[in-house]
């Protein structure tokens, strides 16, 4: 039902099959590899994983640039996988308890990639240090009359298996289109910035008019840019005004293709910079939030400072900032997340001290 | 357009999010679906530090900070619950806890029986710590 | 003094406040104090009643229009839209100080606080003394709402409210079958007037100018006739529907069964509800809406005729009735019928002076009436007092030393409502008399047969001074007999055969006194001196009187001559030859069968009312509980089916539960997705 569903919305089988096939794979090898009485064995499971990783990472990422940190997010992400499908299936607790340290610390080089340095350090202290430590302990504390029955089964290994690649479907689903919509714009605008770039070669203001198209036309280029700059207010104005000037140049001017060649120039500045924006998400102007973290809402796009990749650039001293905006934005909620840590231990104590 | 699209950091946020749910639905063990639990919360906090980073402010790191303070409490309080559990079923197995289904209605029990367990290798005896061992007197050849 | 509007309602507020405080307080603090709260607010209801009646009189004697027509609108209950234009609806406890509605309001109030006085002494040690002052109090309440009410609906709730009382006091001592039976007879049977009633007064509201006052439903009326656009088959219908309600309350003929049998409640509620004030409310509504029937000939010759039939017949039905309470309630079915029949009779087409006249006698008769019918029903009540709850006639007799003071006062009631002349009810069922009988001179399409009712008007009068006077002669006459009960009622004396104690305390004995003087004079006073008359001539919408009437002496020489002649007869039969009645009855065995039987209407009812209607709803009863109820547990069944089909699922396993969460999450998804 829900490819039903799917092919509804969008027509080409070419569309899903991207999704479907390394889910398929990938829900094969979780319920082959699921403990049970009579188990498979493992290396079909296995293969199959694999396959399905492989298939994953050719045909919903489709990327074609390497570079250390490509290299490094393939990697992790792998390794991060891997050891969640170890985790869910090993027999052991134990040993499920190192895969999750591996997924943990896997996790951190994500953090590491995502210009989170702090949160790498907290997460494998916490982690990797405090709560697997913790869950060993019980678990020598638990297990000491030898493996129970349990590991070696589990419960409606088909449905739950099918539960959850359905929901993963649902969601890759929903981010294959927002990559789509992103790559369709891209293409869009690059369309549209050698039109422009076209227009800005030409040597007459009427060549030049003949070009850009008849002015109210859908198919006029400042029309066009007006649509595609409608989710962002500041472009969209923008371009409005540019609009306006450019139908303003007197044709009588004698420094009229000047001034038409600067209109065009400026409108392909504006479009270069929305080609930068597509890809990062635009912070919501009336988010109650001070700079400490990270420049406000409130500060227009341009003004932002970027990467040569078009990223905005992170605050290079991530800790001393992190802590700014937790003392001051987030002050009250780290004050209840105190309250809670110690709500939780006074919990914990006199819940494992009670005697049965 | 960039390197690595936002939406790489997202699906692997998700795969690992979907794992975890799985874990938790399928394993029986307490411990196994505790910890299946945490890697959904990992996945979660990789879409957060993946926004904090393409909206280029800390937002989203700070709410992974708040993510870590309540998996915390949580492991506390559940690995507290789950000793108390274990103490009384002498067992980690969470389906050993059905009480709570309609009256009258059959507990659910596995009927599948397991293989037989493959025999332990036998631990190495080692003697204990500061206690002389024992020893063969030694043949002098004075 | 002259304007009562500031504390009319005090009238109907001080027996609710009573039987409020009464229901409230009675059973566990005040017990045998009961009666307090009732006879203090009867008594300050009947001050204010008085003070009312003199404002109004005041008025008529100085004819000023406002004072002597007093309306005062104290809340405003239902109100939709504008009343009169666009079917809006008015209502409001608006209360109407008037000639008519201050003399029931007088009437009313006075023979309530006697008559609870006298049951101080007649309930004394019931269990449910408490009880039985609080539904009298909220007896009172209602029966004076429904006196000064000033328009239809508020009529109604008072009406509605006195059958309620009339219900619970009839029902009184709900533990004996007989009471509890009798209850709900009357209630089902005054129910069947009162849906004509309701339909009377929709129809008055829908067809006649969309509102509820009387005022202006008889002006719209009046001015529809006047500009020739009146509707007059509709104006009969809603006649009819009204008579309809009057009918069951006033127990006439095709309705009147429920009367007699009323008589299983305590004898002081006889007095007060089934003889002197409830029964009369039909008179009273008849009476009110004059200015409607006057407008059609013919819904008052069904008056007159309901009224004549019914005297006939229960006159006729009392005389071989041998239960003392019986006759009395017979009786008054009888003089009920005297009353419409006077209604009936006052056809403008005999003179407009005639409708006045006519509502002047019957509204006289009502006055007389209260006085003297209640006075009998309490001293027989007295008598059934002091036989131990005896009252069956034939098993008693020669009382008149035994209880001396009863014998005079019963003596007294019994000579007012024989017409025995120059007391009370001679005046009164004179005028009544002279009505039917001017009709029967003058009237325009019905003329002879206005004359036959005055004749059976005539026969009624010999045959009631007989009923009653054999009544009086089998009670008090004859050798002494008294039945062996009277004596384990009053076990304290323990002489069998000792009489002297047996007659009622004074607190019994005073009340009687009081209405046998009423009874006597007030005839006397207010009949020939035309006061009464005077007065309540001057209600609004009465024609005004002609000089013609005054005291007609053929009429009065022969009714005077036909009660005594009934009064000698019963002494001849009852004290001279006691053998005659019962050769009489051998010799016309089937006549007194007939009568006995009460003319078999209760079996005629029971053969083809009852009897169908029990078998329809057997036949209901029956597709309900194995069609109706079969579908309805069918739906009960499909469901509880269908949850233990699904009982497996809630089998305790948490992640069984967990699964359920994240398919239902995912479809949730699903869903939100494919709107992508």
């Amino acid at each position: 039902m829900f490819f039903c569903l799917l092919s509804a919305e969008i027509s080409p089988a070419a569309q899903w099959w991207p999704i479907v096939l390394p889910l398929l794979a990938g829900a094969a090898a979780i319920y082959l590899l699921l403990p049970r009485p009579r188990a498979y064995p493992v290396l079909w499971g296995a293969a199959l994983g694999l396959v399905a990783l492989m298939l994953a990472g050719v045909l919903l990422t489709r990327s074609s640039v390497f570079s250390p940190e490509t290299i490094l997010f393939w990697s992790f992400s792998f390794l991060a996988i891997i050891a969640g499908a170890l985790l869910v299936t090993q027999h052991n607790p134990a040993r499920a308890a190192l895969a999750f340290a591996l997924v943990v610390l896997s996790t951190c080089g994500l953090f590491l990639l995502l210009a989170a340095p702090f949160l790498m350090a907290t997460t494998i202290i916490v982690y990797a240090g405090a709560i697997i430590v913790t869950f060993l302990f019980v678990l020598m504390l638990a297990a000491h009359s030898g493996l129970s029955d349990a590991d070696d089964r589990s419960r409606e290994p088909l449905l739950t298996t099918l539960a959850g690649f359905l929901l993963l479907g649902t969601l890759l689903f929903v981010l294959q289109r927002y990559d789509q919509r992103i790559q369709e714009s891209t293409q869009e605008i690059d369309r549209l910035l050698s039109r422009a770039h076209e227009a800005a070669a030409l040597n007459s203001r009427a060549d030049m008019e003949e070009k850009i198209g008849k002015p109210g036309d859908d198919e006029e280029l400042f029309n066009q840019f007006n649509k595609l700059f409608h989710t962002w207010k500041d472009l969209h104005q923008r371009s409005e005004q540019a609009s306006i000037s450019w139908s303003n140049i007197d044709h009588n001017d004698p420094r009229a293709v000047e001034k038409s060649r600067e209109v065009l120039r400026d409108l392909v500045a504006l479009g270069e910079s929305a080609r930068y924006r597509l890809g990062w998400l635009p912070a919501a102007a009336d988010v109650p939030f001070s700079h400490m973290s990270g420049p406000p809402p409130t500060v227009a796009s341009e003004n932002i400072r970027r990467d040569e990749q078009g990223l905005p650039r992170m605050p290079a001293d991530n800790a001393a900032y992190l802590g700014r905006s937790l003392f001051s934005d987030f002050l009250l909620p780290v004050e209840l997340g105190g309250l809670l840590l110690l709500v939780a231990t006074v919990g914990a104590i006199a819940i494992a001290l009670r005697r049965s | 357009m960039v390197a690595l699209p936002l939406h790489h950091y997202l699906i692997v946020g998700a795969i690992l999010f979907a794992l975890g749910l799985i874990g938790f639905l399928a394993r029986r063990n307490l411990i196994i679906m505790f910890l299946c639990v945490e890697m959904m919360l990992q996945g979660v906090s990789i879409n957060l530090a993946a926004f904090a980073r393409y909206r280029g402010n800390l937002q989203g790191q700070a709410f992974i900070l708040f993510i870590v303070t309540v998996a915390a409490c949580e492991a506390a309080i559940a690995l507290a619950l789950i000793l108390m559990l274990y103490r009384r079923q002498h067992s980690l197995d969470v389906s050993k806890w059905q009480e709570l289904r309609e009256p009258g209605e059959e507990a659910t029990e596995d009927t599948e029986p397991l293989p037989p367990a493959p025999r332990e290798p036998p631990l190495p005896h080692l003697t204990p710590a500061g206690v002389e061992p024992e020893h063969q007197p030694e043949e002098s050849h004075v | 003094m002259s304007d009562v509007r500031p504390y009319l309602w005090l009238i109907p507020v001080l027996p609710l406040t009573a039987a409020v405080i009464t229901g409230l307080f009675g059973p566990r603090l005040l017990r045998r104090y009961s009666h307090w709260p009732c006879i203090l607010a009867g008594v300050g209801a009947f001050i204010v009643a008085v003070m009312a009646f003199l404002a109004v009189h005041q008025g008529i004697a100085a004819s000023e229009e406002d004072q002597a027509h007093q309306i005062q609108v104290y809340y405003e209950w239902i109100k939709v839209g504008e009343p009169g234009i666009g079917r809006g609806i008015e209502v409001g406890f608006g209360l109407n100080a008037d000639a008519l509605s201050t003399m029931m309001a007088l009437m009313v109030t006075f023979v309530s606080t006697v008559i609870a006085i006298y049951s101080v002494g007649y309930m004394h040690g019931d269990e449910g003394y408490a009880r039985f002052f609080a539904e009298v109090s909220l007896f009172v309440f209602m029966m004076t709402t429904l006196v000064l009410a000033d328009n239809f609906v508020l009529l109604y709730l008072g009406w509605e409210g006195v059958g309620l009382c009339s219900y619970l006091l009839i029902g009184f001592w709900f533990t004996r079958p007989a009471a509890a039976a009798a209850a709900r007879k009357a209630f089902l049977v005054t129910r069947i007037g009162d849906m004509g009633f309701l339909l009377g007064i929709l129809l008055l509201w829908s067809r006649f100018g969309h509102y509820l006052d009387y005022q202006h439903i008889f002006d719209h009326v009046q001015k529809a006739n006047e500009a020739g656009t009146l509707d007059q088959g509709l104006l009969t219908t809603a006649c009819l529907l009204l008579l309809c309600g009057a009918v069951g309350k006033s127990a006439q003929f095709p309705l009147h069964v429920w009367l007699p049998d009323a008589m299983e409640g305590p004898t002081p509620v006889s007095a007060l509800i089934h003889a002197a004030t409830m029964v009369t409310a039909g008179v009273y509504l008849v009476a009110r809406c004059t200015p409607l029937f006057i407008l059609t000939p013919f819904a008052q010759v069904v008056v007159a005729t309901l009224g004549a039939i019914s005297a006939l017949l229960t006159a006729l039905i009392a005389l071989t009735q041998n239960d003392l309470k019986r006759v009395l309630a017979y009786s008054t079915i009888s003089q009920l019928g005297y009353m419409f029949l006077a209604l009936g009779s006052g056809v403008p087409s005999a003179g407009e002076g005639l409708v006045t006249f006519a509502v002047l006698a019957a509204t006289f008769h009502l006055f007389t009436h209260a006085f003297f019918k209640a006075l009998l029903f309490l001293s027989a009540g007295s008598v059934m007092h002091a036989m131990g709850n005896i009252i069956d006639m034939r098993r008693f007799g020669g009382l008149r030393k035994v209880l001396p003071q009863t014998h005079w006062t019963f003596l007294c009631g019994a000579l007012a409502l024989a017409g025995f002349p120059l007391l009370s009810g001679f005046w009164s069922k004179d005028e009544v008399l002279d009505v039917a009988w001017t009709a029967g001179l003058h009237a325009n399409p019905y003329r002879s047969w206005y004359l036959i009712l005055w004749i059976i008007g005539l026969i009624t009068a010999g045959l009631t001074a007989f009923y009653t006077f054999r009544a009086y002669f089998m009670t008090f006459w004859g050798e002494e007999r008294i039945p062996p009960e009277a004596f384990e009622h009053h076990h304290s004396q323990a002489a069998h055969g000792e009489t002297s104690h047996l007659e009622s305390p004074p607190v019994m004995t005073i009340p009687l006194m009081i209405l046998a003087v009423f009874a006597v004079g007030v005839g006397a006073v207010l009949g020939p001196s035309h006061l009464f008359g005077d007065f309540v001539a001057h209600t609004p919408g009465l024609p005004s009187r002609s000089a013609e009437e005054s005291l007609n002496f053929f009429t009065m020489i022969l009714s005077s001559v036909i009660a005594l002649g009934g009064i000698g007869m019963a002494y001849w039969m009852y004290v001279r030859q006691p053998d005659v009645p019962a050769r009489l009855v051998k010799a016309a065995q089937g006549l007194y069968q007939l009568s006995l039987n009460k003319f078999y209407i209760d079996e005629l009812y029971e053969a083809f009312i009852l009897t169908p209607l029990a078998g329809f709803t057997t036949f209901i009863r029956i597709f309900d509980l194995y069609v109706l109820d079969s579908l309805v547990d069918l739906t009960g069944q499909l469901f509880r089916w269908l949850g233990f089909r699904f009982r497996p699922v809630q089998n305790g396993l948490v992640q069984f539960y967990a699964l359920a969460m994240v398919l239902g999450l995912t479809v949730f998804l699903i869903a939100l997705v494919s709107k992508l």
